[in-house]
């Protein structure tokens, strides 16, 4: 089944195309490392998934609501005013699933050992901030996962931890992450996409 | 490479320094004599005024922080009122913004003959004059407040399938708060000066702006100086709240 598509997109810029012809197919229960130098594009195409960014040409099929996302700034897409429970529940209530806080709950105690659900989002360190980012996107109810460098902050002690989680929360969603991190591509992803200058190459994790 | 020394904190001893110096700056300003009158009274004199009219300052000052009070929060929901219209408006008829800041331009105190004769001369006419010194800040605060760009945030819902309303009341509230303080600052210290001015100008049964002229008429400058510190008080204490209002909105929006 797919879950999202993107055939031949172009993303005009404003002095260069961002996108040129750029295609991807995530199939349910993929794993795909989105690769590429900064610049190239790669948080453009992510954009357009989403339906953040338009096409300027080519065919965009997005995954349907309730996508799990981390994105670049993971800071300041938390509430800050809200607690952690509420921010990880975020999807799920949006949703109007029952079991918003069961789920949420589950996921702090396993991604946020030791941090109060009931705290202030506005109080984490980055560190936690990104953690708790990452737990809201496992929280969603939608059958893919964007992670766009889900890692960045977290220390390097916690890094397999939360690799394994994400793993295994995954369940039969399919996960487009975008990283530089060799060993994030080794753990999680079984093909990758290289964006080199707007235009995406397939190729084997 | 020289190193950096840490700033020292603050020293009660400076502050204390830092007082008796505007005490002597005032004493000495109090020994100027204009047509034979000084400008102000000593601190000394101010003090014994005080005595004397502590039984009805303290009511005095209350009445004029209730007209404050009760005008800046008609001002405040009137704005919040016609500020949330404008800015559904806004994007169709550019021209509500100008038409707004017109609006604040006027000095409230001009509306007071308007108030007047609508009102009669009443607390109703005093209270809409304060009230219209706030209104039009606050109006613009919420137009800001709306149409500030979309955030992260705003986006995080649209990918969760958020409704139009569910993601305004996720955000809105809180994203508007830091700015919406602002102009509530900007109105409560309007609200003190245009009730106290009012006062002066329309009279008022009790009242800081009441005192000051009924001081002026008998030339009682002892009283006069003690009227203007009690109003800079009010000010003082009405802003020192404020300030902490909006420091724990900073807290919360990060």
């Amino acid at each position: 089944m797919i879950v999202a598509q993107l055939d031949r997109v172009s993303v005009l810029g404003r002095d260069q195309p961002m996108l040129r012809e750029a295609s991807l197919t995530l199939h349910a229960g993929d794993r795909v490392a989105l690769l590429g130098p900064n610049g190239a594009g790669k948080s453009t195409l992510v954009r357009v998934l989403l339906a953040l960014t338009p096409a300027s040409e080519g065919t965009v099929q997005r995954a349907a609501a309730g996508v799990g996302y981390v994105p670049q700034g993971y800071a300041e897409s938390l509430f800050p005013w809200f607690s952690v429970l509420r921010n990880v529940a975020m999807p799920r209530l949006i949703a109007r699933r029952e079991d918003a806080y069961d789920i949420a709950r589950t996921l702090t105690d396993r991604i946020l050992p030791g941090i109060d659900p009931r705290r202030r989002a506005g109080r984490l360190s980055g560190g936690e901030k990104q953690a708790t980012a990452l737990a809201r996107a496992l929280a969603s109810p939608g059958d893919l996962v964007i992670a766009d460098e889900p890692f960045s902050a977290i220390a390097a002690s916690s890094r397999e931890r939360l690799r394994r989680t994400l793993r295994e929360k995954l369940g039969a969603r399919a996960l487009l992450l975008v990283t530089h991190d060799a060993s994030d591509v080794a753990d999680l992803c079984e093909r990758t996409v290289r964006i080199i200058d707007g235009r995406t190459v397939e190729g084997a994790a | 490479m020289s190193e950096r020394r840490p700033r020292s904190g603050p020293s009660v001893g400076a502050s204390l320094l830092a007082l008796v110096g505007t005490i002597g700056a005032w004493w000495a300003v109090a020994q100027i004599h204009v047509a034979g009158r000084p400008l102000v009274a000593t601190p000394a004199a101010t003090m014994g005024a005080l005595s004397g009219a502590a039984p009805t300052l303290g009511g005095d000052l209350a009445a004029t922080a209730a007209r404050s009070g009760v005008g800046l929060a008609a001002g405040i929901v009137a704005g919040l009122v016609i500020g949330a219209l404008a800015a559904i408006l806004v994007h169709r008829a550019p021209v509500i913004e100008g038409l707004l800041d017109l609006a604040r331009s006027v000095p409230p105190v001009l509306i007071l003959p308007v108030c007047l004769l609508a009102f009669g001369y009443n607390e109703m006419a005093r209270v809409a004059t304060v009230a219209s010194g706030c209104v039009w800040t606050m109006s613009l605060a919420v137009i800001t407040a709306a149409s500030s760009p979309r955030s992260v945030r705003r986006e995080m819902l649209d990918v969760a399938g958020a409704a139009t309303l569910p993601a305004l009341a996720w955000t809105q509230p809180w994203e508007s708060l830091g700015i919406l303080v602002v102009g509530l600052r900007t109105c409560a210290s309007t609200a003190v000066v245009v009730a106290v001015v009012t006062e002066m100008i329309a009279g008022a049964e009790r009242g800081l702006g009441s005192r000051v002229i009924a001081a002026q008429i008998v030339g009682d400058t002892a009283g006069l100086t003690l009227d203007v510190l009690a109003a800079g008080v009010l000010g003082y204490v009405v802003n020192l709240g404020l300030r902490w209002l909006e420091r724990w909105v900073r807290r919360l929006e990060t």
